[in-house]
């Protein structure tokens, strides 16, 4: 192993940019970082040159623990993003100075500088200055820079970002060509995918600081494992599929060959990827001769040269949605890519009907929601965790209780307590036992893990202490929130409220998830604090768009206005609906707000009798 | 079709400008004018007067009255006190600015802002803060003449300090804002390639800033050649001893000696005058590599 990174990470400010990152690298192999701008990907390169110290983990270059030494004592060669070619030397003394930084004799360095020109086709360019030489040249002295010391590994960091697509085209063959024929051990950054797919033998495709997945191109473009992936790579459609009896169903058709899948949805729901060349068109239904998807309008065709790009809406399909879930419309939106044929029989135009089959397809293994429990002394933990065990129960995701106490023994014991409660629940529980300030050291947990939905529950008793420490978890907490109240065995009707005006997207996209498995009714409430009544068209459309996202999924949806004060309105309608679950959406908090403490949301909280959800934050994962 | 379409947008916004140009061609000119005749009366003249008044003796005139002990000694003290400075002044000055661009602490801004003030308080001021930190009848002043017979105040040392004091922020700021925009990659990239520390800055950070280092070394040391309020405090007005060229032609027009004190300052003045030009040509080359 030429590299290997153990559980790395970095922080930055209250940032984790790298977060636990483990990776080993093989002789010779050149293994492309692949993600997003500001995913963490520049850092991992600058941890592993020792330009930035890691917070935790540690570095092996060739069976030598580097952790602790200097930039200079690692001997890696390292292509920044704008070269870094020293200004003031020539391309000579560039290419020469780590080998005069080590000592090496004129003669020899003068020999090494001569083939490195030849290797990256500059030779007799030795003489001129950086400014001198075009931008695809400079990235060549950089390369060329970086090789002359023979370096153990060589890192570059974006190293085609700052030229045009053409020379970028040239350089990267030759920069294939160059590592293949050197076998030095390579990482690359970029967030170009086409660029890894034509560079890396390897890829390791980064979000967030995480590594998600690591494997050959093809591997990772053809059945990914994880939605991120999915999508990053190459265009995507992803439907929800129904497991039934060992097959797979997408609409109304069934996929053959699906027999290696799992599913751990407690429906038998998994995603469905298939690339836009995986479809195939046809005006008539008999012309294809693959499993027919359904038939659909095309909406745009884009001409891009070799290939054709089409995106097109298939009418609605039995028990399938696209995920993640698309806000008010209906139908599948699908994306298709064809090479056109050069006599221009069939094409396609916009608005003609047509037919889609699929002759490929991979099943990605669905994620369930996972639970984070916040529990510290003044929870009512009883309440919290018999309902805990039920969410768990109807998301079949796994739990993890978080105890929290001033004390550790106190928060071991909190842990214990919820251990014995949990006895009967048959899921995947976690424990985590920390000590210290309540709020504090449940924000820290939930940003280093991964989870989709953190719950807790009103306090025992009234304790002005137990209110606050609520109220900044409810502020603080990346992740929508949802406060237990009261004993409540199942959750059968939800509403949505949706007061201020407009439904949020976020609320009816995550308490959708909630409202589906739970197989629960919901209504979308809106309340009028309006004195003259008026027809307001706008709100009528939206809340119209809101309840078909819900159908779209298979959910019961009903749709309510009422005329009022709107906190007095949606405390009645709770009790008279008999709803057992509240959503509502927390909007960007303003100074007022926050002084104010008087948001809908807080007064719902206080006031309501049932659980409330709180939609905030940034969601990872819909649908 | 499109560039027509930029013809006719761009033509009458041009033509009012052509009209009023064409209509008082004059005021042009007579802005110009103002300009130079205030340069004239305000910079020339005097010049010219000292010249004038400096070789009224004719150029072995001149020459005389330069060579006299006390002018020739006076120069001297200036020359060689000055060039002290400016070496310390320069390095320190390096590497001040350096570890206000590269290195972040408690208290960096203020440090930054400290550094200009030099130029805000009064010279005489200066001189006498340091008379009173190091005069003879001062705690560090005594300790430091029965200690190691060094005697500060009245004497070089007080000069160069003086001097050290009023020139500080040149070669700082003009330092400061070249290192500011070299990228902290050029240093990462010298680390990854094993240079050392001071490899780094000596092959790859100073080629960069010399420019700016030898123009702020430059400014210092033209600042301080003509330096007077703080060092009459601080050397006092002692012929061939703590005399500089700056005091001197103030003794000189004291006992009516107006030409010896025209021609020291003629000397002063080719050296300022050199200097300048010197420090304007390495900006213009800086800023033709840029």
């Amino acid at each position: 192993m030429s590299i290997v990174l153990q559980d790395l990470v970095k922080h930055i400010g209250a940032h984790t940019v790298v977060d636990h990152v483990s990776l080993e690298v093989h002789d010779g192999e050149l293994l492309v970082l692949l993600g997003p701008s500001g995913s963490g990907k520049s850092t991992i390169l600058r941890i592993i040159a020792g330009l930035i110290p890691a917070d935790q983990g540690r570095v092996w270059l060739h069976g030598r623990d580097v952790t602790d030494l200097s930039p200079q004592q690692r001997n890696t060669g390292f292509v920044f993003q704008n070269y870094s070619l020293f200004r003031h030397m020539t391309v000579a003394d560039n290419i020469e100075f780590g080998l005069a930084s080590r000592h090496v004799p004129k003669a020899q360095r003068t020999a090494k500088r001569e083939e490195l020109l030849a290797l990256v086709g500059l030779a007799g360019l030795g003489g001129r200055y950086p400014k001198q030489l075009s931008g695809g040249q400079q990235q060549r002295v950089a390369v060329a820079r970086a090789l002359a010391f023979e370096p153990s590994v060589l890192l570059l960091d974006e190293p085609f970002g700052a030229l045009d697509v053409k020379i970028r085209a040239q350089l990267r063959q030759a920069l294939k060509e160059i590592q293949q024929r050197i076998r030095v051990t390579t990482i690359l950054v970029t967030h170009d995918q086409e660029e890894a797919f034509e560079l890396a033998d390897r890829i390791g495709v980064i979000d967030r600081g995480k590594l998600l997945e690591v494997g050959p191109p093809t591997a990772l473009y053809r059945s990914p494992q994880q939605e991120f992936v999915a999508t990053f790579l190459g265009g995507a459609n992803l439907l929800a599929g129904q497991a039934k009896a060992g097959r797979v169903n997408l609409g109304s058709m069934e996929l053959s060959n699906a027999a290696s899948y799992t599913t751990v949805d407690p429906e038998g729901r998994l995603e469905v990827l298939f690339r836009p060349e995986d479809l195939m068109l046809a005006t008539q239904r008999e012309e294809l001769t693959i499993p027919v998807l359904g038939q659909g309008v095309i909406e745009e065709v884009l001409f891009l040269g070799t290939l054709q790009r089409l995106r097109l809406r298939l009418q609605p399909l039995p028990d399938t949605w696209h995920l993640p879930p698309e806000f008010g419309e209906t139908g599948v939106p699908i994306q298709i890519a064809r090479i056109p044929r050069s006599d221009g029989h069939l094409d396609f135009q916009v608005g003609q009907q047509v037919w889609v089959g699929i002759h490929n397809f991979h099943i990605l293994p669905r994620i369930p929601m996972r639970l984070a429990i916040g529990l510290d002394e003044h929870t009512n933990a009883e309440v919290l965790l018999n309902y805990s065990a039920l969410l768990a129960r109807i998301t079949n995701g796994p739990l993890t209780v978080i105890a929290v106490a001033e004390d550790r023994a106190d928060a071991a014991q909190l842990s214990k307590y919820a251990r014995d409660n949990l006895m009967a629940h048959t899921g995947e529980v976690n424990y985590h036992i920390r000590a210290g300030r309540s709020p504090e050291e449940l924000v820290r947990d939930l940003k280093q893990g991964a989870y989709d939905l953190l719950v807790l529950a009103e306090p025992r008793k009234i304790a002005p202490r137990a209110e606050t420490n609520l109220r900044e978890l409810v502020r603080r907490s990346p992740l929508p929130v949802l406060i237990v109240k009261g004993e409540h065995a199942s959750i059968r009707r939800i509403l949505f409220c949706t007061a201020g005006g407009e439904p949020g997207k976020r609320d009816i996209i995550f308490g959708g998830r909630i409202a589906r498995r739970a197989g629960a009714a919901t209504t979308l409430l809106y309340v009028d604090a309006a004195t003259v009544r008026a027809a307001r068209p706008w709100i009528t459309n939206h809340l119209e768009e809101g309840a078909l996202t819900l159908r779209n999924q298979g959910i019961q949806v009903g749709v309510k206005e009422r005329h009022g004060v709107i906190i007095e309105e949606i405390l009645q309608e709770i009790q008279q609906g008999e709803h057992d679950l509240v959503v509502i959406g927390r909007h960007l908090e303003t100074a007022q707000t926050r002084f104010a403490q008087t948001d809908l949301a807080s007064e719902i909280l206080q006031r309501a009798e049932c659980p409330v959800l709180i939609v905030t934050g940034d969601l990872n994962r819909l649908g | 079709m499109a560039v027509m379409a930029n013809t006719a947008a761009t033509t009458p916004l041009a033509a009012p400008t052509k009209a009023r140009r064409v209509s008082r061609p004059w005021g042009q000119w007579s802005l110009r004018a103002v300009a130079l005749i205030y340069l004239s009366v305000m910079l020339l003249l005097p010049l010219a007067a000292v010249l004038n008044d400096g070789l009224s003796g004719g150029l072995s005139g001149l020459w005389a009255d330069i060579t006299r002990p006390a002018a020739w000694a006076a120069l001297r003290l200036s020359l060689w006190t000055a060039a002290v400075m400016t070496v310390i002044n320069t390095i320190m000055g390096v590497l001040t600015a350096y570890v206000l661009v590269r290195y972040k602490f408690p208290g960096r801004s203020f440090l930054n802002a400290i550094i200009d003030i030099p130029f805000a308080i009064p010279t005489l001021v200066a001189g006498l803060m340091l008379v009173v930190l190091y005069g003879p009848q001062t705690a560090v002043g005594g300790f430091l003449k029965q200690q190691f017979g060094w005697q500060i105040i009245f004497a070089p040392p007080g000069i160069i300090l003086a001097l050290l004091f009023v020139s500080f922020p040149f070669v700082v700021r003009t330092v400061q804002p070249v290192l500011m925009e070299i990228d902290t990659d050029q240093e990462d990239a010298a680390a990854t390639l094993g240079a050392s520390g001071w490899r780094t800055f000596r092959r790859v950070l100073f080629p960069a800033i010399a420019p700016a280092v030898i123009s702020g070394a430059l400014l210092s040391f033209a600042r301080a050649l003509g330096e007077f309020g703080s060092i009459i405090v601080v050397a006092g007005n002692f012929p061939l001893r703590s005399q500089t060229a700056a005091v001197y032609v103030l003794s000189q027009i004291e006992s009516d000696n107006q030409r010896a004190a025209s021609a020291v300052s003629i000397v002063l003045l080719t050296l300022a005058f050199s200097l300048v030009f010197v420090v304007d040509f390495i900006q213009r080359r800086q800023e033709h590599d840029a």
